[in-house]
C-alpha cells in the first residue's frame, strides 16, 4: 500500500490565473526518500504543503495510508515535517520542543495497569514515558547534551537536528522536507547531508523531499520528481533522469553544466558535456563538430571548456565541454570534437519531449 | 614606569584638600545632610588621591569628569547668573576655577601623562559619564522635586529665602496625611485602578484577535484595514469628546465609571491593533505551521505559540493601556462630576487646586504616590517594553 498518494492534485491560488501546482500523479514507495526538485516558483512547496494540509487542493485527491486525507487538518494526518527554517519553537527549551508533538497529541497514553496510580501518579508516569521517548529521538541524533538549551543558542546544525528529533519522536508514518539544508553554509551543508542520508537509512520512514538543488536531489533520492511550472516533468530514479531526460527542461535542469542542445531540423539534439570530447579520444560511432575555443576555467579534478561550434550546419551555436585535461587548448584556435553517437539524446523540437534515437545528417 | 612629578603633586594636594575639609567639617559641627555630603567628598577625594598615586586609569578618568563637569558648570553659572547679574567677584572666582580645571585637565591628557597611566585618552569615558550624570539629573530632578516638597513644612515651601533644594526645617508627614486623610484620593485610585484593570481586559480580548486576524488571515485587505484603524486613533479626543458625551448622555451614563469604561477602548483598541499586528507578522509563519502539523488547531497555535512568543508586545499593550487610563483628561473631565467618582489624574487638579491656591504639598505628595508604581512597573519590563515598541523597526 502506497504511503503517500495524489491524484490529479491541482492548486490555483488566484483565479484565472496559472495553475501552482497542475494535475499531479504520484505514488511513493514504502521506505523511499523521494525528491521534488524544481527551480523557485515550480510548485514543489506547494505540493508538498497540501500533502502536509497546510494548503487546501483546489482539485483532486491526497490519499495517506489509503485513505483520502483531503479534509483532514495537518494535526490529524500523522505526519511530521520539517520547515526550512526548521521552525523550532523559540521560546522553549530543546526538551520542550523535542516533546511538544507528544504533549499536543495527547499521543502518551499511561497503560491500564492493575494497580491505580492516582491523579498524580498518572501525571507522573505520562512525564517518565514522556522524557524517555524525548530521550530516545535526542540520542538518535546525538544532542542528548543539549536538552536544557534554547533554539536560539544552537549552530545551524543543532538545530537541525533537534528539528529532526522532534519530527521522528513520534514515529510518523511518512516525513516532510521543505529545504531543510539551504540554511546553512556550504562547509555544513555536506556533512548534514550526510546525516540526513544516514537518518534516513537508520529509521527507514517514507520521506518527501523538497529541494532546489540537483545535487542533493541525485546524491539523496531514490527517486526524483522533476517538477516546473506546477507539472510533473519526469518521475525515475537519479540515474534515469539524469541519462534519459523525459523533455528538454529536465536535460538542462539537471547536470552542471547543462545538457548541450543544438537544434538540426525538426530536432533538438542534446550531449552532455562530459561527452563532448576531443575526437582523437572518442571511439566507435561518433559525431564531429569543430569548436573555437573561446574560454577555459580550471576547477581542479576538471576543466571546463566553452566554445562555439563552426563550420556545417550547427554553425555559431555555443556549447561547452567538460574534460580531464584541456592544457594542450588555446583560446581561439579551433578542433576537433566528436560525441560518441549513442550518447545523442533526441527531442521534439515543437514539443520539447524526448523522441527515439534515429541517424541524422550532420555535414 | 616613572610617576610624572605632577601626578605626585596632584594625588597630594588631593589628599590634604580631603583631610582640611574633615577636619573643618569635625571642628564647626556640620551636621545632618550636609555633613554627610561632606564626609562622601572627603571619602571620594582620599580615593581618588590614592588611585592617582597608584596610577590606575579610573581615578584619572573620574578626576577629569569631575574637572569637566566643573568646567561646564562653571560656564553655565557664569552666563546665566554671574554676568547677567553684574556680580563681577563671583565671575572673576568662576573663570579662576574654569581656567583651573581647563589646565588640569590639559594635563590629565599629556602625552607623559597618558603614557603613565596606560595610554588611554581620557575623553571618550569621560564624555559618556558626563553625558549619562546629565541625563540622570535631568530625568531624576521631578522626582527629586516631588519628594522633597512632599515632606516639606508650608513654612520652609513657600518662605523665598530658602534653598529649594534641601529640606530647611525638619520634613513632615502633613501633607500625605492630608492628602489620605482629608480628600478623596484613596477613592480615584481605587476608581482609577478599577477602570484601568477593565479597560485592559477589553483591550486585551478585542484586540489580541483582531491584530491576528488582520495580520495573517485577510491578506493584502488585512493591511489596508489596519491602518484604517489606525487612522481612527488619530482623530483627537478634544474633537470626539462633544458627540461622544452626548451618546453618553443617550444611554444615561453621566457621572458613572461605565462611561469612561466604554469610551476608553475606543482609543487604546486600535492603537493596540496596531502595535500588535507589528508583532504577529514579526512571527514567522512556518512556527504556526509546525505547531499545526505537530499536532496543535489552528486556535491552539495561537494560543500556544503567538501568544507566548509575543509577550513583550501584550505586556507593552497593558502598559499603555493602563497609563492612558491614568493620565486621560478630557473624557474625565466632561463625563463625570461627582467627587467620589473622579480618577485620581482629574481628582489631583480639580480637588487640590481651589481657586488660585494650590495644595503644593499635597499635590507633590498625590503625583509621588501615583507615579511610584507605573515606575515600578516600567523599570520591570523595561527590556521587553522597548521590544515592544521596535519590533518591526529593527530587523533582528
Amino acid at each position: 500500500m502506497a504511503v503517500v498518494e495524489t491524484r490529479n492534485l491541482t492548486k490555483v491560488f488566484k483565479e484565472g490565473e496559472l495553475g501552482a501546482v497542475n494535475d499531479v500523479n504520484l505514488v511513493t514507495n514504502e521506505g523511499e526518500f523521494l525528491v521534488f526538485l524544481g527551480p523557485s516558483g515550480s510548485g514543489k512547496t506547494t505540493l508538498l504543503r497540501m500533502i502536509a494540509g497546510l494548503e487546501h487542493p483546489t482539485a483532486g485527491e491526497i490519499l495517506i495510508g489509503g485513505r483520502v486525507v483531503n479534509d483532514l487538518s495537518p494535526r490529524e494526518r500523522r505526519i511530521a515535517m520539517v520547515f526550512q527554517s526548521y521552525a523550532l519553537y523559540p521560546h522553549l527549551t530543546v526538551y520542550r520542543n523535542i516533546a511538544f508533538p507528544l504533549r499536543a497529541q495527547k499521543t502518551i497514553k499511561v497503560p491500564a495497569s492493575g494497580k491505580s496510580l492516582g491523579f498524580f501518579g498518572r501525571m507522573q508516569e505520562r512525564r517518565r514515558l514522556e522524557k524517555e521517548k524525548v530521550q530516545w529521538a535526542a540520542s538518535l541524533l546525538g544532542i542528548g547534551g543539549l536538552l536544557h538549551r534554547k533554539p536560539r543558542e544552537l549552530s545551524g546544525g543543532e538545530r537541525q537536528r533537534v528539528a529532526l528529533a522532534r519530527a521522528i519522536v513520534r514515529e510518523p508514518s511518512v516525513f516532510l522536507l521543505d529545504e531543510p539544508l539551504s540554511n546553512l553554509d556550504a562547509k555544513l551543508r555536506a556533512s548534514a547531508r550526510e546525516e540526513l542520508e544516514r537518518f534516513h537509512r537508520s529509521i527507514g520512514t517514507t520521506s518527501i523531499y523538497v529541494t532546489h538543488d540537483q545535487v542533493e536531489a541525485m546524491a539523496m533520492g531514490d527517486r526524483v520528481v522533476v517538477l516546473n511550472q506546477g507539472y510533473v516533468r519526469q518521475i525515475g530514479t537519479p540515474k534515469e533522469v539524469y541519462d534519459q531526460p523525459a523533455d528538454t527542461f529536465v536535460a538542462t535542469f539537471l547536470g552542471s553544466p547543462p545538457m548541450n542542445l543544438v537544434e538540426h531540423d525538426e530536432l533538438i539534439v542534446g550531449f552532455r558535456p562530459e561527452q563532448f570530447r576531443p575526437a582523437a579520444q572518442v571511439e566507435g560511432d561518433k559525431v564531429s563538430f569543430r569548436l573555437r575555443v573561446e574560454n577555459v576555467e580550471y576547477l581542479g579534478s576538471e576543466w571546463i571548456v566553452a566554445g562555439i561550434l563552426t563550420g556545417g550546419r550547427m554553425e555559431g551555436k555555443k556549447t561547452i565541454a567538460r574534460m580531464a585535461s584541456a592544457q594542450s587548448l588555446e583560446l581561439g584556435q579551433t578542433y576537433d570534437f566528436a560525441v560518441p553517437e549513442r550518447e545523442l539524446k533526441f527531442f521534439d523540437r515543437s514539443s520539447e519531449k524526448r523522441v527515439a534515437a534515429r541517424a541524422l545528417q550532420w555535414q | 614606569m616613572k610617576k610624572p612629578l605632577g601626578i605626585t603633586l596632584l594625588s597630594i594636594l588631593l589628599l590634604v584638600a580631603a583631610v582640611a575639609l574633615l577636619v573643618r567639617t569635625l571642628q564647626m559641627h556640620v551636621g545632618g545632610f550636609m555633613g554627610i555630603s561632606r564626609l562622601v567628598v572627603v571619602i571620594a577625594f582620599t580615593i581618588m588621591a590614592i588611585g592617582l598615586w597608584m596610577l590606575h586609569n579610573s581615578a584619572r578618568i573620574f578626576l577629569a569628569f569631575l574637572l569637566t563637569a566643573d568646567i561646564l558648570s562653571g560656564l553655565v553659572a557664569l552666563g546665566v547668573y554671574a554676568l547677567r547679574r553684574s556680580n563681577y567677584r563671583l565671575s572673576l572666582w568662576l573663570i579662576a576655577q574654569v581656567v583651573i580645571s581647563g589646565v588640569l585637565v590639559w594635563y590629565l591628557q599629556r602625552p607623559a601623562v597618558r603614557q603613565a597611566f596606560g595610554g588611554y585618552s581620557v575623553w571618550p569615558r569621560t564624555v559618556q559619564m558626563l553625558v549619562l550624570t546629565i541625563f540622570t539629573v535631568l530625568l531624576a530632578f521631578p522626582f527629586y522635586w516631588m519628594g522633597v516638597a512632599s515632606f516639606k513644612q508650608n513654612l520652609d515651601l513657600y518662605a523665598t529665602e530658602n534653598n529649594p533644594f534641601i529640606f530647611n526645617l525638619p520634613p513632615t508627614l502633613d501633607h500625605l496625611k492630608y492628602l489620605f486623610g482629608q480628600t478623596g484620593f484613596v477613592r480615584w485610585l481605587e476608581n482609577t485602578a478599577l477602570v484601568g484593570i477593565i479597560v485592559v481586559a477589553i483591550t486585551l480580548i478585542l484586540a489580541v484577535p483582531a491584530a491576528y486576524a488582520l495580520a495573517r488571515l485577510t491578506g493584502r485587505w488585512g493591511e489596508r484595514l489596519g491602518i484604517g484603524i489606525f487612522l481612527t486613533y488619530l482623530v483627537p479626543p478634544t474633537l470626539l469628546f462633544i458627540p461622544l458625551s452626548r451618546v453618553i448622555g443617550v444611554l444615561g451614563l453621566q457621572d458613572t465609571l461605565s462611561s469612561l469604561i466604554l469610551v476608553y477602548p475606543s482609543i487604546t483598541v486600535p492603537f493596540s491593533i496596531w502595535l500588535l499586528m507589528g508583532f504577529f507578522k514579526s512571527i514567522p509563519r512556518e512556527l504556526e505551521d509546525a505547531a499545526m502539523v505537530d499536532g496543535l488547531t489552528r486556535f491552539g497555535a495561537f494560543i500556544k505559540m503567538v501568544v507566548p512568543i509575543s509577550v513583550s508586545g501584550i505586556l507593552t499593550v497593558v502598559i499603555f493601556t493602563f497609563t492612558l487610563v491614568m493620565q486621560e483628561f478630557i473624557y474625565a473631565l466632561t463625563f463625570i462630576s461627582p467627587e467620589s467618582k473622579q480618577m485620581v489624574g482629574l481628582g489631583i487638579p480639580i480637588f487640590l487646586v481651589r481657586g488660585d491656591v494650590y495644595y503644593w504639598g499635597a499635590l507633590m505628595a498625590a503625583c509621588l504616590v501615583t507615579s511610584i508604581p507605573i515606575a515600578f512597573l516600567y523599570n520591570l519590563f523595561l527590556d521587553r517594553f522597548i521590544a515592544g515598541f521596535t519590533v518591526g523597526a529593527v530587523k533582528g
